[in-house]
């Protein structure tokens, strides 16, 4: 309440900046002089978690706290858990045992709309209509806030506004998502999980599949979020070191279980990696960042 | 109790460049321009024909009880171009409900087994000579079409993909279809007038008492349509998506299919099954309004109504006095619309 107004950021894709070092060094002094976070504790917590498909559990008793305002990076091999910890997070998947607290209460008593007004999901598996334009996608997310008659008011188009220009695709609102390049479509369907407004943004591999160019303007909107919003980002990289280098907290897992679990220097070790990856790797100082950097041997 | 956050108060950008379409103003404009052409092919149904009447008279006769016209508009025309337009709006809606909920641009109420069960219901009766009134005829057809949709729902079960529901489907048509010739087989010459009043899908020699039989059904339908399309908007984004905005999937897509059973079996029930309206109306729906079940939902019905009016319209004038099936005139239209729809898709 106390921030000043948040001016909305002139349109990003015009002038991505070349050197996100400092900002991304001095991120949690950024979110220091920012607002206060709404509530004290953590916003999102898994806690004793245990999913599984038929008999196997691919995940096994897993507990793990998100503080607002911070992002975090769930990185691992594959088939490790990670998505389904995430999807999990986000109610789409029901765990066996434990459960997810969201705002301290336990997802099954919010109502599944309450929850949407709350978290958003960007999943893998999302699917572009045929023929649909970058308003249309971005409309569907305005679908938990809808009132009974399901009709859009004044303030979904100003909700949907906001997201296309905090997305950087407020340009290409009226073009076919076929039409668009694979780092546009993403931000696309970014736009769409901005126009839920909520708090928390979940992420599963948003950069996989794009260039060099459209990964760094990715985790730069990331970071956007989390430092001029106040959003709390959880995702799913498979890049260990774009996991190091833009997220506050790595979260490594190996067999449905946490190996390590703290901030990029304190995960992206030698050791670590050899235990969860199986790669001997030497780890550097990146010169740009300081951020930790691995290096395959 | 939730807390917003803050860049949500913040001001509107102004984000469109050129906004060509703006989607408020667009849907709008195609429900006056679909209600418009509607009208306009309600009022040529009510004219044309023999005897042909200037459109101020028939709408004269309709009015006036004593006109020598007023039977002929009223109690025949009339009746049949609402009864188009109501089977025209509930296999548009159908379709959409499908095409949307099964994420499958060419499913259609043909996949659902519904129109096979009405028309194995449909050549029963006539064929094996059953004893059934007139008046309940199109009731017999409806329980055939529930119950071919009903096996499609029950061997489909909760699944979570969409490709199973249309395989299902697929099968259960098929087999509709083979007890419908075998039925034929049975039949004696004289039952080929069934092919063309019922089985290629017709609208001819119906009346009043066939649009009271269905039009409950429809407007149910319709209603319980109008309330899920926001829901089955969702749908078309992949089913984590959709649980992702609060949307329970599986609950939403078996729901989408029973109401889209229950409109295409009350069409079926009375004119037969009638091809392509129900894959084409949402195509030209989305043309006009783009895509969203939310928009597409308000004007695909129009255009259904629009088509099979039209369409019934034609079949009954082109070879007069004879008339030509409407499924007929639909295919013949519908097939080469649908290829000019996806070749102009792929080209853009």
């Amino acid at each position: 309440m106390t921030a000043s107004t948040p001016r909305p950021p002139t349109p990003p894709s015009a002038a991505p900046s070349i050197a996100p070092s400092a900002a991304s060094s001095a991120a949690s002094a950024v979110s220091a002089d920012g607002a206060p976070p709404p509530a004290p504790g953590p916003s999102l917590e898994a806690v004793d978690l245990s999913v599984g498909y038929r008999r196997d559990d691919v995940l096994s008793g897993l507990s793990l706290a998100v503080e607002p305002g911070t992002v975090t990076a769930l990185v691992g091999p594959n088939g490790s858990g990670k998505s389904t910890l995430l999807t999990t997070l986000a109610r789409v998947q029901r765990p066996r045992a434990g459960e997810v607290r969201l705002r301290g209460r336990a997802l099954g008593d919010w109502s599944s709309v309450e929850v949407a007004r709350q978290l958003a999901l960007l999943p893998q598996s999302a699917v572009a209509p045929a023929g649909a334009t970058v308003r249309e996608l971005v409309e569907q997310g305005r679908y938990p806030q809808l009132g009974p008659w399901a009709m859009l008011r004044r303030r979904d188009d100003a909700a949907m506004e906001r997201a296309l220009s905090l997305a950087g695709v407020g340009a290409l609102a009226d073009r076919r998502l076929d039409s668009l390049s694979g780092g546009e479509r993403q931000r696309a369907w970014i736009a769409m999980a901005l126009a839920q407004e909520t708090d928390l943004l979940l992420l599963d591999e948003p950069t996989t599949y794009l260039d060099v160019r459209h990964q760094i303007d990715l985790m730069d909107l990331v970071g956007r979020l989390r430092d001029e919003h106040a959003m709390t980002v959880v995702m799913v990289l498979h890049d260990l070191n774009q996991a190091a280098r833009y997220a506050d907290r790595v979260v490594a897992l190996r067999g449905g279980r946490i190996i390590a679990d703290g901030p990029p220097a304190a995960v992206v070790t030698a050791e670590v990696l050899r235990e969860v990856f199986e790669v001997e790797a030497r780890v550097v100082e990146d010169p740009v960042t300081g951020r930790p950097l691995f290096l395959a041997l | 109790m939730i807390t917003i956050p803050k860049w949500t108060d913040g001001p509107v950008p102004r984000t469109t460049t050129a906004r060509r379409r703006p989607p408020s103003r667009a849907l709008p404009r195609a429900v006056a321009l679909t209600v418009a052409l509607l009208a306009l092919v309600g009022v040529a149904a009510l004219s044309l024909g023999e005897p042909t009447l200037g459109p101020v008279r028939a709408l004269g006769a309709l009015l006036d009880a004593g006109d020598p016209a007023h039977v002929v508009v009223a109690d025949v025309r009339l009746p049949r171009a609402l009864l188009g337009a109501g089977c025209g709006a509930a296999l548009a809606v159908s379709g959409l409900l499908l095409q949307d909920s099964l994420r499958n641009p060419v499913a259609g109420p043909e996949l659902l087994g519904v129109s096979a069960g009405a028309a194995v219901v449909m050549t029963a009766v006539v064929v094996l000579g059953l004893q059934v009134p007139l008046a309940l005829a199109p009731y017999a057809a409806l329980l055939g079409a529930l119950v071919a949709g009903a096996m499609v729902l029950l061997a489909i079960g909760a699944t979570r993909d969409p490709e199973h529901v249309l395989l299902v489907g697929a099968a259960v048509s098929a087999a509709g279809a083979g007890l419908v010739v075998a039925l034929v087989g049975l039949g004696t010459e004289g039952d080929v007038v069934l092919l063309f009043r019922y089985l290629l899908g017709s609208l001819a020699a119906r009346g009043w008492p066939h649009l009271e039989a269905v039009a409950p059904w429809i407007g149910l339908g319709l209603l319980a349509a109008a309330l899920l399309r926001s829901r089955v908007a969702t749908l078309a984004l992949g089913d984590e998506v959709a649980t992702g905005l609060g949307v329970p999937v599986v609950r939403t897509r078996v729901l989408a299919l029973v109401v889209a059973a229950l409109l295409a079996a009350a069409s079926a029930a009375v004119c037969g099954p009638v091809a392509y309206v129900a894959l084409l109306a949402p195509h030209v729906a989305r043309r006009l309004v783009g895509t969203g079940t939310r928009r597409t939902f308000w004007v695909a019905p129009l255009v259904g109504a629009a088509l099979l009016v039209a369409a019934d319209l034609v079949c009954r004038l082109v070879l007069y006095p004879v008339e030509v099936p409407v499924g007929v005139a639909t295919t013949l239209v519908g097939v080469p619309a649908l290829l000019l729809a996806l070749a102009g898709r792929r080209g853009r």
